[in-house]
């Protein structure tokens, strides 16, 4: 039996309540979802936190999942909103910036200098524009996700998802070049 | 094939794209156009390759502690009591509400004294207050992880 159909088959049963085939379908997504989660918060601690969350409210809401999207979209949307209320709660990005740091100066030791540096270079372009604007970057640019799609899972207009990632890479290209010439 | 066939053949092989609708003379331009527009594109793609390759690298640096399926399970049945016994509360908050609700208007038929029927109001007003700030609807600490 191949993923897709055993996918389906653990969707069926979650949806009649089968607690065992949803903790397989998590499970099965779990690593997917914590690394989408952790490259939008840059915050391990809230990274976790936001899996549970979404967890919870996929159970809850299981029934509801009538498979146009994929499951892994499904759980990325409500991943998404669960963040977009996080923020708009806090409205502050400081501590995005704070963990990022913390993060990278803990887990990047192993890689190499010249690596670390690109990385590091492009991750302060990319903490310089907003949560919302590089949400919409990452969901388009890095999953490949449809304008339509982005727009549904940031619940906003089409077109106002366009003009979020066209501002974000004019934001992204200017930033970068200015830091380029820094560098150099 | 003529030399405009030969062009129109390098540029869509080069990326361009026929448009349909166009006829022989109009075909080149079209392709340029898209050709172009391929070339525009590409180099969009070259801007945003950089952050691109620092997600993928960031994606092979997380190191993921993926709990076990009877962890996920655990969390479920916890939050599923965690779920019944807020319902609980919140039907014995109701309850409550409605006894005091009772109280103030047998209070009004007995004709008692003004402020006691304003004291018992301020307190059916900022009861569900009381009980949110005692009781919030949040997890209570980590479930797994």
């Amino acid at each position: 039996m191949n993923q897709t159909n055993l996918e389906q088959q653990w969707i069926d049963k979650a949806q009649l309540g089968d607690k065992e085939a949803f903790a397989n379908l998590f499970h099965m997504h779990y690593s997917f979802l914590y690394k989408y989660l952790f490259k939008v918060t840059m915050n391990h601690e809230l990274s976790e936190d936001l899996i549970q969350e979404t967890m919870l409210r996929a159970y809850q809401n299981i029934r509801r999942f009538n498979g146009q999207s994929k499951f892994s979209s499904w759980l990325i949307t409500i991943a998404t909103r669960l963040y977009i209320d996080v923020i708009r709660k806090r409205k502050s990005e400081e501590t995005w910036r704070k963990q990022k740091q913390l993060m990278l100066s803990q887990q990047l030791n192993e890689k190499k200098q010249t690596d670390t540096l690109q990385w590091l270079a492009v991750m302060d372009v990319m903490a310089t524009i907003e949560a919302d604007v590089r949400l919409a970057i990452l969901l388009k640019h890095y999953y490949g996700f449809s304008y339509d799609e982005v727009a549904a899972m940031l619940k906003i207009k089409t077109g106002t998802a366009k003009s979020k990632v066209h501002y974000g890479l004019q934001k992204l290209r200017k930033e970068w070049k200015t830091d380029g010439t820094k560098r150099k | 094939m003529g030399r405009k066939e030969n062009e129109l053949k390098r540029l869509t092989e080069n990326g361009g794209q026929r448009l349909e609708g166009c006829k022989s003379k109009q075909l080149t331009d079209c392709v340029i156009h898209q050709q172009k527009k391929y070339e525009l594109q590409s180099s969009k793609d070259r801007d945003l390759q950089p952050f691109m390759d620092a997600f993928t690298m960031f994606d092979e640096m997380i190191e993921v502690d993926v709990p076990t399926q009877s962890e996920l399970i655990m969390t479920l049945i916890k939050h599923e009591a965690q779920q019944r016994k807020i319902l609980k509360r919140e039907i014995l908050l109701f309850l409550l509400i409605a006894c005091l609700v009772l109280i103030t208007l047998v209070t009004l038929f007995l004709q008692t004294p003004i402020l006691f029927v304003v004291l018992q109001l301020v307190i059916v007003c900022f009861l569900p207050f009381m009980y949110k700030l005692e009781n919030p609807h949040e997890r209570e600490g980590k479930l797994f992880l």
